[in-house]
Order: structure tokens, then C-alpha cells, then sequence
């Protein structure tokens, strides 16, 4: 019997194998692409290029509605379970760090190899962006891939640089790089790019990398690098090859870029010609959202310190320290025009009516959970035009490089080099005097000395980018984070006085601040060292 | 002693390490045997069994057993030769549970099934989560294979009358013919058929209400106000000098517009909400067709108040279903039979257009002293923090009804192949099935207005905006999908004197469509058995399925899958006379190899991805270019989870009347999914290859105790169920130089992680004697955490698991009385070694516009006594120190629930018999009655803590209904 049932087995599985039913298993669609599809298409290799710069990230929301201005002395963040908070508490780990971008960028790294690579391979074989076009799309890959670099390199210090498409195999024998080494492979990047990239672009093409870009980030990178973190031994030379590049930069100055004539105008319209390079203008009003003050609407989240606000000068140009004509009864009374576009005051008129940051006033301090901490809320970037209850949206690219750096970084580095000689005045007289009625306010006082100009230049550099990233990395640049970061964030506890109604100003410890020297780096994250292919920052072990 | 020794195993399982667990199963197993037999010898006086048996009108128990039939897989087995590990669900008791969702009622039926309620019991959006035996992978794809007459259809909307048999295919043996589908075990179910005979008709009314089973309990304005002005100081806020502030101005003295105290969930939840089921089935035949019919209404409502009061609609949720079901047997010639079942079911579901999650999430959320439910004008109350009020989001948000038509077709063959060979036969069969849901609802908006009053003026200002409801109704989500299965083979049996074998070989494929740009998923594959019984003693099985999926790259799809199972049934043996107490006692044991083709990651994991989009804005038009970009990284060698399963199982039947069950298994399962995200440089900047390198073994031990008897007009069964399921995770390629705690290898694989609570600080020199926490700047009052690596520093590097979101062991209780015409029904469950994390706003009071409960009163205070505080300093914000997983918020959710408790009256009397009705049975039951559990402290449920806060509350039932047979 069980023959006859074997052999009925058999032609069971025999007519199995002639219905040929393999096929049964396979896609009737494809959802998805082949890298040769994308690559020889026209309309796909270019756009494979221009998805790689949604890598450049916006300082409006970093975490949890969070700037990174409230994890170092510019502002305060009001909602405290913020993880923003971590960086002021010490509270950063290498298992826990809300600005961890180790995988992000390499992740943007990994885009620009691949677009490189099939430049000279499907995409020119198949001329799906043509021959002319090439080298310009080869100089915004090879520029981006230098920015990423550099986005890396000032956070965690030795990294590798990845200047292929790795492999699970190549991936372990790319070596960890120091600092310089890393500076020059940058460089190396930033300046054939510099060589390719165009002029400028077109209508349709603004926000792409132009040549100031690149000379941008090349300026940045060597102030950086000049820098007492990076320069322990005071080389003056890297002083002076910054201050070179940051006068090729200052040159950059023309139709294409150059400053505004008024400060404010910068951030209200989204390709400005002092804005060098941004991230997309997205459409959105998450900022006005996460920043209006509570009347509003807002959460108010962002609270400029006192620490900041006492940075502006006078409308007369002078520190008000310095200025018998500063009236601390009436603080913001006849403050430098860039107080005014900066920082959200008591009575400051917003939106047709008077914000109020006195206490038991509508937006007052402390008054609900994520009210003003310190007396103040933020004014730049925020355009009054947006409608929180109809969801009405804005214009809102983050500035990642503008002109007004090349005055900074150029007076900056000829004071290191040569002291506080005539160049350094008249660059730092060109940016300011934009600011003031009369332009000769604009002037610093003749006859400093190169330590009260330094001193003065990170003042000035402190009021010029207020909220836009510069200060976070400025004080760690200059070794002074340990001193600034470790004293507390003041605010102003402002009472309003019924009887003649004028308000008395106190100013008041909002919180203390603390600042370990191990984090003048990132941790790398621990999960990538615990691999062994990276070592630790020190402190961070 | 069984008892003692479960606690002992309990404790064991989760002290001691994997060895000690093995042990502790070879000691229960001793245990039980020796001990039941001891039991079992005190019996001596009991009336011999043949009495019983004769008095209950059947054949010896012998030839019970040698006929009684086990579902197996894509087949039938006698259960005295079976060699699986199966168990089986009386069809008959889901009858008792009054819940229109399945999922519900199969708690505690059988071994090797864990049941977790996954949400409240909103109508018809009840499921529970099931798992065959614990979990077998860190695979999120854990759930077992559902088979309803052979092929994956659900089963939980199904009426239980429909169900013939319910099974739950636990071993290798048992799943090995669904191959790369059945190493997450498997549910079988059978629908019920027609029979030779008189036709028996039944039909069944019944009625009830649901009645939430608990809600959490918020303090009233006083004492929450009270409780909030202590968080503004501890927070260092201003406390308003605003009387709203002022607790006692909500004494009940005050206007109570200007100072609401309203109990929110009184406000808008009615005490119940009625059910119906309406049943009837017609089953009967003759020797040339059976027929089996089915027709089922079930309604369901849902509990909010003022779902009337809008004159255009009514949003009051309302499930109601529509089963119906004809399965058709027709001997066609004397060797061919056809069989044609079809069934239908009709859902409809309507809600709210706001979720019952944002409804219950608003109830929980606004404190009493908010705003009243309207103002004084009678406009809808809001303020600027709290923008929705429940009233609108119920009435005034229009509504939505959801439709799903499912439509079951199959059509099966059976040719006997005699002339060929005696006992073969050819078998086919095509089943179509189409799900077709799409959704319908008409919206609106509601604007909320806060009053302000000041000398002279009563100011209302309005938050949002009014519309009408939208004029048309729309359509929403259509989705419409199918699935198309062919089954065919030839079966093979025949018995010999001394022997018998029995074999199948089958052929299956099946393809699921679904509508929009989606993949048919496919399966196909070859499966087969042989069974070999010797003497009527010893059984032999080898199973096998060569199958595979779509899911893998061409010439890899498919994999072998085979299981070898034998029994011996050693009361047939002359060494256990006849004498004996034992009346049946069997060995079994099986050893296979199964498979997991759902590997619960993005499909087609060997294939090399680029997408478009992701593109980016540039230009004065901000156009959005094109973009195109690369998926994770190809592995062209991915496959399925292997899960290599062994099983020893002991039956024994006692001629006392007890009957033991015994399994214990050990399934290793291999080829999990990773990522080498702990072991690869992520500088690679892509998402890494899929990998085969994890590997989990899970090991338990199941046991059943029934007992049957009667005496006199007395009827007893008692039937104890007990699982436990323990599960370790072997390789997940986790990185090298962890602190030993922080693996997650060799912890289970639904281990709860979290901080581990020392304490509260007490005051600044306590902080600063402690380790730096780092999650937030502590203050007094706050959480003090264990520093696990001893770094000095307090963060998320000092997480030690704290719990198991599984529970290892699961106890159900089915117990029965009948005395004459009266029977009690019974079932008790009892789910052991699960932790839920409490972190709804019942227990995270205050902060974030929260109100508060009771469990408030146990906060820190400065000068309070440290031994008197159980929570943390109560705080307005969040705070990310003390709000995060923790010791603190991880309870043990042992619970002893009683699911289900039935009374019955069968009256059978000769009048009614003239009027051609057999039987009558009037009956009341009841689910969810009660639960003993260390969460109802908290009012909330033990399985799901969310309910009745963040979504719709778990129920508690009572019904009434009658069956009449005619």
C-alpha cells in the first residue's frame, strides 16, 4: 500500500514543479527605485542632490521648541523639562546628549559620496545632469560634504573624514582625525568648491551654495581653528590666515552679498542679500508658536537673559556701563537699534498693545508654568504677521552664514595679529553704523588697547548674532565658557507702580549655570565608541 | 502542595537563572504527578466510573476516547493518538461570556495562551492582544497564526455560536504543516457543520447593560486648589492673588460659574449603556446534505451623555454587527463530497467625530474649577488653556460611521480515491475573502467662550469658531481588500490490525491584496503528514511544510520545515493493569522546526532602495524640488526566524474522575532580525542591513487538572489551567563593554527598564551628599535614584530592568455546578508577573494642566516625615526627573479577575414539548465582575492602566437572556 501512496507523492510534487508556480511569490509593482534609476534619470540625479540639503538643520526648534541660545547665556528656556536644560546642569553624557548629530551628519556625509561618486559614473554615462552643469553640482556636493564636516568637527573635535561611500568592511579602517588634520581636509574641500560653484544663482536657485559659501565656512573654520581652544600655543599664523581669508570674505562684498542697510530687515525677508547661506524656507509657524508670549498665544519659551540684554550698547554706541545717559530706571529707553529687533521687552508695543512682563501682568514673570523666567521674551525672527488661533504661517529659513561675519572674523583676527590698528576700527565702523542715527556713534573710542578690543569685538559679536548660534560656540572657541557659563542667568523682576504708573526695575539670579571644561566637546556618542573605531573626548570617558 | 510549589516556582522564575527555572519545572512536574495520585488515592469510595458514565447515556470511556476527534492542523487526529501539543477551548463556554469580541472571552479557557486587553471596551474597538505561549523573539511581529477553517481569517468578531471548535496549536508538531508561518503557535478554529439527523433549532435573546469597570477618582476644586498653590511654590511660581485661587472660595458658598466644581466624568458618562444579542441557528441533514445556518445581531452602545442633544445628529458610539453564515455539505455521488460555506458579517460603527481617546484624555485632564460645563449665558465654557470642552467635543464636532463588509467564501471538494487505493482521497479547496471599509462622517466646529466679569461688564471671549455641521456627508479612507486561497491534496488513510497510518500531502497558496499602491502578500508552499500507530499504543508522526513568502529574494524563498512527534500510551501497557486507578496515561513528545516569515521590519529587506521625495525648497516661488534618496542598506541573504521547538507532554486520566495534562517546552528561536547598530560605525551614514543574528529561547510548562462528576441530580467540573512562560533573549548583537545590567541578553525580551528608586530628597544637604542627577536640577521633594555603575552621576545609564510588560504565568479557573435544572458557570483568571507602568494623569498629577487624585496627599513636604511620602514634590510642570520610567511608577499588575459568572435555569417540560420546543434555558451572566489587584487602589485596571483616562474605560457586564432548542 505505501508504494502506491508513494508514488502518488510524487506526481503531486511533479505537478507542482510544471505549474512553474515560483512566480506565484513575485511583485505584481515596484514601489521603489534602483540607484541606476535615479541616477540616469534628469529629474531624479539633481534631485538626489538637493534632498542631501535637508541634512542642514534649523537653530528655531533643536529640542523640544528649544534654541540652543537657552543652553548658554543669551537666553533662558521657560519650559523646564526641556532637555535643553541638560546643557546648563552639567547634565549632558555621552549616552545623553538632546544635540547629538553624529548620525545625522554622516548621514548627510554618506549623500554627497554617493552624488559624487555618480557623477562620474551613471550620471555621466548616461548624462543625466549634462557636462557643463557637472562640475558646478560636483562643487555644492563637495561644499556641503566640508559643511557637514565642519558641523562635526566643532562639536566633538578628532573625526573621521569620510571622503568615500563607506562599506560595513571600509567603514572600520577609516581613521579618526585630529582636529587640524580634519581643518585641512575642509579646506581642502571648501576650496574646490570655492573654484566650481557659481556666483551667484539664479531666481528659481536661491538658497544653493554660491561661492560665498564656501569662503564662508572657510572664514568661520579658521577663526575657529585660530581660536585660544584650538591654538593653545598662540600661533600667530593661524591668526593671520584667518584674517586673510576673512578679508577674501570681506571682498566677497557686491550685488550678490552684501549687509542690509537696516538690521532688522535681515531676518524679515527670507533671501536677503547679507544671508549668505540658509536652510529652506519653510513655511511654518512653529517658532511664533513655541515663542510668542503667553497672551499671545505663544508658550514664550525662549527668554532672553539679562546677561544678553545688557550687551546692547547705547543708541549713543557706548557699553551701558560706559553711559552716563543710560538710565537704569528706564533700562530700554535709547538702546542700540539691534536691542529693539532682539529682545521683547516690559512695554514694548507688539502686535498693537503692550506686552506685559511685569509681575501679574499678562505675559508677567513666572506667572503659569512656561511664562517669561527672566522679564523677557524674543523679538528676532518672529514675525508679528502670524495668527496663532487662524494657524496663519510664515516665511522661515534659519541663517546659517551672513555678511555681517566677515567684518567680525576680519577685526577679530587682524586684532590678534596686529592689535587694535586702523583696519580693525573702520570694519567694525562699517558694520555698526548701520545701526545708529548718527553714524559716527557707530565709532569705538580710539586709543584701546588689544585687550579691551577683544574684549569689546566679543561684545559686539554677542549683540550682532544674538539667537543665532554664534555665542554657543564663541565662548567655547575663546576658552570662556568656564567662566561665562558657570555664573548665573539673570532676569528683571519688573513691578508695576499703580499710583503713577511707572514700573521699578530689580534685576534677580533666574538660575545657576554650570559649565565642566570636559564640555568644550561632545561626548562622541557612547554607543559609536563602545565599537572602538573612535576615542573618547577627555572627561567623557 | 500544588499550590505552594507554583508560589515557590514563581519566586524561583524571577530570582534565579535559567537553570534553576528547568529545575523547578522538573520539580512541579514530579510534584504534580505523585502528588495527584496521592490525591487521586483517597478517592477509594467513589462510585466506579462505568456508573457515571452509564448514567450520563454514553459509550465506556474507552471508546469516548478511541472516537473523540482533536482539530489539528489542516486535519483531524484521534485524541488518544494524538502526539501535539494542543488545547482546546469548549465552544459551548464562549457562549457564557457576554462580550461581542472573542478576544474577550477566551481569558483563562486554555493553557498556553496569554490574553492582554490592549484597549478599554469602546464598541467595537475591543481587541485584545493574544500570544501562544509567551514570546518567542524581539521580533514586534509575536502575535500566534489565526486559521478559521483553514484559512487566516480573523476570528473575533465571529458569533461563538458559529464555532465548532476552538484549538491552540502550541508545539512544533502541532504548527509544523504552516511552516514558515507557525513558530508563533497558532489559534485553529472550526466552524460548526451540519449532521445527519432531526433539524435542531436554536434561538438565543439576550440583553444587558456595561458599566465601566473603573474610573479614576479626582479630587473636587477645594482640594485640588489646594494641592496646585503648594506645586506654584514649590515650582518657585507666584500663587495668583486672583480668589479663583483661593481653595475656600469653592466651598459651595460661591456662584458657581465664576467658581465651577465639576466632577467631569459624572458630567458626561451615563452609569450604563445597554447590549443585545439576538441568535439563531438552524443545523440539521441527511445522509446526502447537512446544512449549518447562522444568523446573529449584536448591539452595542456606548456611554456618553449628551450624544442626544444636537437636533441634527446623535454620536452616542453604537457597534452593531451582522453575522450570517451558511455552511453547506452535499454528497454529491457516493465519493464526492462538496462543501460550500458562506458567511458574511456587517459591522457598523459609530462615534463622536472626536476619539473616545480625546474625549476621555479631556475628561481626565480638566480640573473641577476650570470652567463650568456651560456658562452663564449657556454657551459652551473654555478658557485659554483649556480650549476643548468634552460637551463640544460629543455634540458638537459632527460624527463618523465606519463600515466594514467582510464577505467569506469556500468551496472544498473531497473525492475518494478508493478504486485507486483504499483510503485515499483527492481534496481541494478555493476560498475567497474581501474586506471592503471605508468610513463616512459629516464634521463641524465648536467654538468655547470664558467669561469675564469685571465691575460693570460680563465679557465673553471665544476660543475657536463655530461652524455648521458640513452639509454634505463625506466619504473618508476606502479600503478594500482580498484574499484568494488554494488548498488541495491527497489524504491517505487505513488501519490494519495491529497498525494504522494516516497521511496527507497538501498543496497551499494564498495572496492577500490590498487596495492603493500596496504588495500582495503571498504564501505557497507544500506541507504534509504521516501518522503511524502501532498497537493502538504507539504513534509516530513526521510533519513537514516546504512553504515561503514574498518577502525574500527569488531562490531563497522558501524553507523546510519538519517535525518529528511520537506517543506512548502506557495504560496499555501490561504493567498498568487494569486494576489500576489510572484509566488512560500517555507520553508524548515532539522536536521540530518552525518558522517566522513576518519578520516585522519594512518589507523586502534584500532589496537595494532608492525613494523619491524629500524634497527641498529653493527660490523666490519656494517650489519644492524633486528628491530622491537611499533606504537602509540590502542584505540579499535575509530570511525568516527559525524557531527549533521541543515539547514532552504527559495526559493522564484517572478513573476518580480527574484528568491531568502536562506540557513543558523549550523553543528556541534563531535568525531574529538586527541591525548591528551596536557593533557597526554608523559613520556609514545609512541605515545598516538587516541581519539573522538574534536568537531568543523561551521555555515553559503548561498543565491542565479537570474533574468531572456526578452524582444524584449534583453536576460538577472543575477544569484549573495553568502557564507559565519565561523567555531570554540569547544574541541581539549588542555592543561589547557593558556594564552587565545593561544587556539586554539574558533578560526577557519584554523587559521593562527604568530607574530604580532609593528614595525622595529631603532636603539641599541630601542632594548634595548624592550623585548628581542629571535628568533635571533637583530640588527637595524630588526623586533619588540608585547611581548602578557607581559613576557618581544619575542618568539614563543607570536603568536596571524593573519588570515584564508579559506575564509569566497565567492561571484561569472554569468551574461548573448543575443541580437538576440549575448550573452555576465560573471562570476566574489570574495573570502573574506583569508590571504596568502607571504614567497617566491619574498618577502623574498636576503638572502640565493636570488635576490631581488622592495619591497627591503622599507628596513630599518640607518637615513631612520621610517615611510618610510616597510621591514626589507635587509640581505644575513636568519634570524629568521625577516623571520617568522608575521603580516608583512600575506596580506589579497581578491580578485575579472574576471574568465571567453565569447562573442557568433549564426548564424542559412536557407543554413545552407539545409545542415542538426541547429545551428551554433562561440564564444571567455577567463579565468583568470583580478583580483582586494591586491597581485598584489606584481605580484603575490591572491590564490596562490608560483605560478609562486615556482611552475608553474597560467594562463590566451584566446579561439576561434565553435559549430556546427547538
Amino acid at each position: 500500500m505505501n508504494k502506491k501512496f508513494l508514488h502518488i507523492l510524487i506526481i503531486g510534487v511533479a505537478l507542482f514543479q510544471l505549474t512553474g508556480c515560483e512566480d506565484f511569490l513575485d511583485k505584481e509593482v515596484d514601489l521603489n527605485f534602483t540607484e541606476d534609476q535615479v541616477f540616469s534619470n534628469p529629474r531624479y540625479a539633481p534631485a538626489f542632490l538637493y534632498n542631501t540639503y535637508n541634512t542642514l538643520l534649523p537653530g528655531y526648534d533643536r529640542y523640544d521648541g528649544a534654541m540652543l541660545a537657552a543652553g548658554c547665556d543669551e537666553a533662558e528656556n521657560s519650559y523646564s523639562g526641556s532637555l535643553i536644560q541638560l546643557l546648563n546642569t552639567n547634565g549632558v553624557s555621552s549616552s545623553m546628549n538632546p544635540d547629538d548629530v553624529w548620525d545625522h551628519f554622516y548621514a548627510g556625509i554618506r549623500k554627497t559620496n554617493i552624488f559624487l561618486e555618480k557623477l562620474n559614473t551613471t550620471i555621466a554615462e548616461t548624462n543625466s545632469i549634462s557636462e557643463e552643469e557637472r562640475p558646478h553640482f560636483r562643487a555644492e556636493a563637495l561644499f556641503l560634504r566640508a559643511l557637514f564636516h565642519f558641523e562635526l568637527l566643532k562639536r566633538y573635535q578628532n573625526i573621521p573624514y569620510a571622503d568615500e561611500v563607506l562599506t560595513i568592511e571600509s567603514a572600520e579602517t577609516v581613521l579618526q582625525l585630529s582636529f587640524n588634520e580634519v581643518v585641512e581636509r575642509i579646506i581642502t574641500d571648501c576650496d574646490t568648491a570655492f573654484v566650481y560653484l557659481p556666483e551667484e544663482t539664479g531666481e528659481a536657485d536661491k538658497g544653493r551654495a554660491i561661492k560665498a559659501s564656501a569662503i564662508a565656512l572657510k572664514s568661520r573654520l579658521l577663526i575657529y581653528a585660530a581660536s585660544p581652544l584650538n591654538n593653545s600655543e598662540k600661533d600667530l599664523s593661524k591668526w593671520q590666515r584667518a584674517a586673510d581669508v576673512a578679508l577674501e570674505f570681506l571682498e566677497m562684498k557686491g550685488p550678490v552679498v552684501s549687509l542690509e542697510s537696516n538690521y532688522g530687515t535681515v531676518f524679515a525677508n527670507p533671501y536677503s542679500r547679507e544671508v549668505v547661506l540658509a536652510t529652506q524656507a519653510l513655511n511654518t509657524n512653529s517658532f511664533e508658536n513655541s515663542n510668542y508670549p503667553l497672551s499671545y498665544g505663544g508658550s514664550g519659551l525662549t527668554n532672553p537673559s539679562q546677561n544678553l540684554v545688557d550687551a546692547f550698547d547705547t543708541k549713543y554706541g557706548t557699553p551701558i556701563t560706559q553711559e552716563s545717559r543710560y538710565d537704569p530706571n528706564n533700562p530700554y529707553d535709547n538702546r542700540d537699534e539691534r536691542f529693539y529687533v532682539n529682545i521683547l521687552h516690559n512695554n514694548a508695543q507688539f502686535k498693537g498693545r503692550r506686552v506685559e512682563t511685569f509681575v501679574g501682568g499678562k505675559d508677567g514673570l513666572l506667572s503659569a508654568p512656561t511664562a517669561t523666567k527672566t522679564g523677557y521674551y524674543i523679538n528676532k525672527f518672529i514675525d508679528p504677521a502670524v495668527d496663532i488661533d487662524k494657524g496663519t504661517t510664515t516665511r522661515k529659513p534659519w541663517i546659517l552664514f551672513r555678511f555681517a561675519e566677515a567684518y567680525l572674523n576680519y577685526a577679530e583676527a587682524m586684532n590678534e595679529v596686529y592689535g587694535p590698528v586702523d583696519e580693525v576700527y573702520e570694519t567694525v565702523y562699517d558694520l555698526r553704523k548701520r545701526n545708529y542715527i548718527l553714524t559716527s556713534r557707530a565709532k569705538y573710542p580710539a586709543g584701546m588697547t588689544q585687550g579691551q578690543m577683544r574684549t569689546r569685538l566679543k561684545k559686539e559679536r554677542q549683540a550682532e548674532f544674538a539667537f543665532e548660534e554664534h555665542r554657543f560656540w564663541d565662548l567655547r572657541r575663546w576658552k570662556d565658557a568656564e567662566k561665562v557659563l558657570n555664573m548665573p542667568i539673570q532676569g528683571m523682576r519688573i513691578t508695576f507702580n499703580e499710583a503713577d504708573t511707572t514700573f521699578s526695575y530689580q534685576k534677580f539670579e533666574v538660575e545657576n549655570r554650570y559649565f565642566d571644561p570636559k564640555f568644550y566637546w561632545y561626548p562622541i556618542p557612547r554607543k559609536e565608541v563602545l565599537k572602538g573605531y573612535v576615542t573618547q573626548n577627555p572627561g567623557w570617558e | 502542595m500544588v499550590i505552594v510549589t507554583f508560589t515557590e516556582l514563581l519566586t524561583k522564575l524571577k530570582m534565579q537563572g535559567m537553570i534553576d527555572h528547568i529545575k523547578s519545572f522538573l520539580l512541579i512536574l514530579v510534584i504534580i504527578v505523585s502528588g495527584s495520585s496521592q490525591l487521586l488515592g483517597q478517592e477509594e469510595e467513589t462510585p466506579n466510573i462505568s456508573g457515571i458514565v452509564n448514567s450520563l447515556g454514553g459509550d465506556s470511556i474507552e471508546g469516548a476516547l478511541a472516537e473523540e476527534m482533536i482539530d489539528v492542523a489542516y486535519g483531524k487526529r484521534t485524541k488518544a493518538g494524538l502526539t501535539h501539543a494542543i488545547s482546546v477551548i469548549s465552544a459551548s463556554g464562549l457562549e457564557k461570556t457576554p462580550v461581542p469580541n472573542l478576544s474577550n472571552a477566551i481569558t483563562g479557557r486554555a493553557t498556553g495562551l496569554t490574553v492582554i486587553k490592549s484597549s478599554g471596551d469602546e464598541p467595537g474597538y475591543d481587541n485584545s492582544s493574544i500570544y501562544v505561549r509567551g514570546i518567542g523573539t524581539f521580533n514586534s511581529y509575536r502575535a500566534p497564526l489565526i486559521m478559521v477553517d483553514n484559512v487566516v481569517r480573523d476570528f473575533t468578531q465571529l458569533d461563538p455560536m458559529e464555532i465548532e471548535s476552538f484549538s491552540v496549536l502550541k508545539d512544533a508538531a502541532a504548527t509544523v504543516q504552516y511552516g514558515i508561518r507557525g513558530a508563533n503557535g497558532a489559534i485553529n478554529v472550526r466552524t460548526k457543520r451540519g449532521f445527519i439527523g432531526k433539524s435542531e433549532i436554536i434561538f438565543v435573546a439576550q440583553t444587558g447593560i456595561q458599566a465601566p469597570f473603573r474610573l479614576p477618582e479626582y479630587l473636587g476644586s477645594e482640594d485640588y486648589l489646594t494641592l496646585y498653590n503648594k506645586a506654584l511654590a514649590n515650582d518657585g511660581l507666584m500663587i495668583p492673588t486672583d480668589s479663583k485661587y483661593d481653595p475656600e472660595m469653592y466651598n459651595g458658598s460661591q456662584d458657581k460659574f465664576t467658581y465651577p466644581d465639576v466632577d467631569w466624568y459624572n458630567e458626561f458618562l451615563k452609569q450604563m449603556a445597554p447590549q443585545q444579542q439576538y441568535k439563531l441557528s438552524l443545523r440539521g441533514g441527511s445522509s446526502v446534505a447537512r446544512y449549518f445556518l447562522f444568523m446573529g445581531a449584536t448591539m452595542q452602545d456606548g456611554i456618553y451623555k449628551y450624544g442626544d442633544v444636537n437636533t441634527q445628529y446623535n454620536t452616542n458610539p453604537k457597534y452593531s454587527r451582522f453575522n450570517l453564515r451558511s455552511n453547506i455539505d452535499v454528497d454529491v455521488t457516493e465519493s464526492l463530497l462538496i462543501s460550500i460555506d458562506i458567511a458574511t458579517r456587517v459591522e457598523n460603527r459609530h462615534y463622536p467625530n472626536s476619539s473616545a481617546g480625546s474625549i476621555f484624555s479631556t475628561l481626565s485632564q480638566l480640573p473641577p474649577n476650570a470652567m463650568p460645563v456651560i456658562n452663564r449665558d449657556s454657551s459652551i465654557a473654555g478658557t485659554s488653556i483649556y480650549r476643548d470642552n468634552p460637551l463640544g467635543m460629543i455634540s458638537k464636532t459632527g460624527y463618523r460611521d465606519n463600515y466594514q463588509r467582510t464577505l467569506l467564501a469556500n468551496v472544498e471538494a473531497t473525492q475518494k480515491l478508493d478504486f485507486l487505493l483504499e483510503g485515499l482521497s483527492l481534496n481541494g479547496m478555493i476560498a475567497m475573502d474581501g474586506t471592503n471599509y471605508y468610513s463616512t462622517g459629516r464634521s463641524q466646529d465648536y467654538a468655547v467662550y470664558q467669561e469675564f466679569i469685571t465691575s460693570d461688564t460680563t465679557e465673553y471671549i471665544q476660543y475657536g469658531d463655530n461652524s455648521d455641521i458640513s452639509i454634505n456627508t463625506e466619504r473618508f479612507d476606502g479600503n478594500f481588500s482580498y484574499m484568494f486561497t488554494t488548498l488541495g491534496g491527497f489524504s491517505y488513510s487505513t488501519s490494519k490490525e495491529n497498525s494504522s497510518f494516516a497521511a496527507d500531502l497538501k498543496y497551499m497558496q494564498s495572496k492577500y491584496f490590498l487596495s492603493g499602491n500596496n504588495i500582495a502578500y503571498a504564501n505557497q508552499g507544500f506541507f504534509g503528514r504521516a501518522t503511524y500507530g502501532m498497537k493502538d499504543t504507539y504513534y509516530f508522526e513526521f510533519g513537514f511544510a516546504y512553504n515561503g513568502s514574498e518577502d525574500f529574494i527569488e531562490g531563497s524563498r522558501f524553507g523546510f520545515f519538519p517535525a518529528l512527534s511520537a506517543a506512548w500510551i502506557m495504560s496499555n501497557e501490561a504493567f498498568i493493569g487494569d486494576d489500576s486507578k489510572i484509566d488512560f496515561m500517555k507520553m508524548r513528545g515532539s522536536i521540530g522546526k518552525t518558522g517566522n516569515g513576518v519578520l516585522g521590519v519594512e518589507r523586502f529587506p534584500y532589496e537595494d532602495k532608492y525613494f523619491t521625495g524629500g524634497g527641498y525648497i529653493f527660490g523666490e516661488g519656494y517650489g519644492t524640488t524633486d528628491g530622491a534618496y537611499e533606504g537602509r542598506l540590502a542584505n540579499y541573504d535575509i530570511g525568516w526566524e527559525e524557531s527549533y521547538n521541543i515539547n514532552i507532554g504527559l495526559d493522564a486520566e484517572y478513573k476518580s474522575g480527574f484528568d491531568i495534562t502536562i506540557d513543558m517546552f523549550s523553543h528556541y528561536r534563531n535568525s531574529i532580525i538586527t541591525t548591528g547598530e551596536n557593533t557597526i560605525p554608523s559613520i556609514i551614514g545609512q541605515s545598516l542591513p538587516y541581519q539573522n543574528n538574534g536568537s531568543v529561547l523561551n521555555t515553559g510548562l503548561e498543565t491542565t487538572i479537570q474533574y468531572e462528576k456526578t452524582r444524584a441530580d449534583w453536576r460538577y467540573s472543575l477544569q484549573l489551567n495553568v502557564s507559565f512562560a519565561n523567555n531570554w533573549i540569547m544574541n541581539m548583537e549588542e555592543a561589547d563593554g557593558l556594564p552587565d545590567y545593561q544587556y539586554q541578553e539574558g533578560t526577557s525580551v519584554t523587559s521593562m527598564r527604568g530607574m530604580e528608586v532609593v528614595g525622595f530628597f529631603m532636603d539641599e544637604t541630601d542632594i548634595e551628599a548624592s550623585p548628581l542627577h542629571t535628568f533635571e536640577n533637583v530640588q527637595p521633594g524630588d526623586v533619588k535614584y540608585k547611581d548602578q555603575n557607581g559613576d557618581n552621576i544619575i542618568d539614563n545609564q543607570d536603568e536596571i530592568v524593573i519588570g515584564n510588560s508579559i506575564p509569566q504565568a497565567n492561571i484561569g479557573l472554569i468551574a461548573y455546578v448543575g443541580y437538576k435544572g440549575f448550573d452555576v458557570n465560573l471562570i476566574l483568571s489570574s495573570s502573574l508577573g506583569r508590571t504596568v507602568m502607571l504614567t497617566n494623569n491619574s498618577i502623574w498629577v498636576l503638572q502640565n494642566n493636570n488635576k490631581a487624585t488622592a495619591i497627591a496627599y503622599g507628596a513630599w513636604e518640607a518637615g513631612k516625615n520621610e517615611k510618610d511620602i510616597t510621591y514626589p514634590r507635587l509640581t505644575t510642570v513636568s519634570n524629568n526627573n521625577n516623571y520617568r520610567n522608575s521603580s516608583l511608577w512600575g506596580k506589579r499588575a497581578d491580578y485575579l479577575k472574576l471574568v465571567n459568572l453565569e447562573f442557568g435555569y433549564s426548564i424542559s417540560t412536557q407543554a413545552a414539548q407539545k409545542m415542538g420546543i426541547n429545551g428551554i434555558r433562561i440564564f444571567i451572566n455577567t463579565y468583568n465582575l470583580g478583580s483582586l489587584d494591586g491597581i485598584s487602589r489606584y481605580n484603575l485596571d490591572p491590564e490596562i492602566p490608560d483605560a478609562g483616562v486615556t482611552t475608553y474605560p474597560v467594562m463590566r457586564v451584566f446579561n439576561t437572556g434565553i435559549n430556546i432548542t427547538f
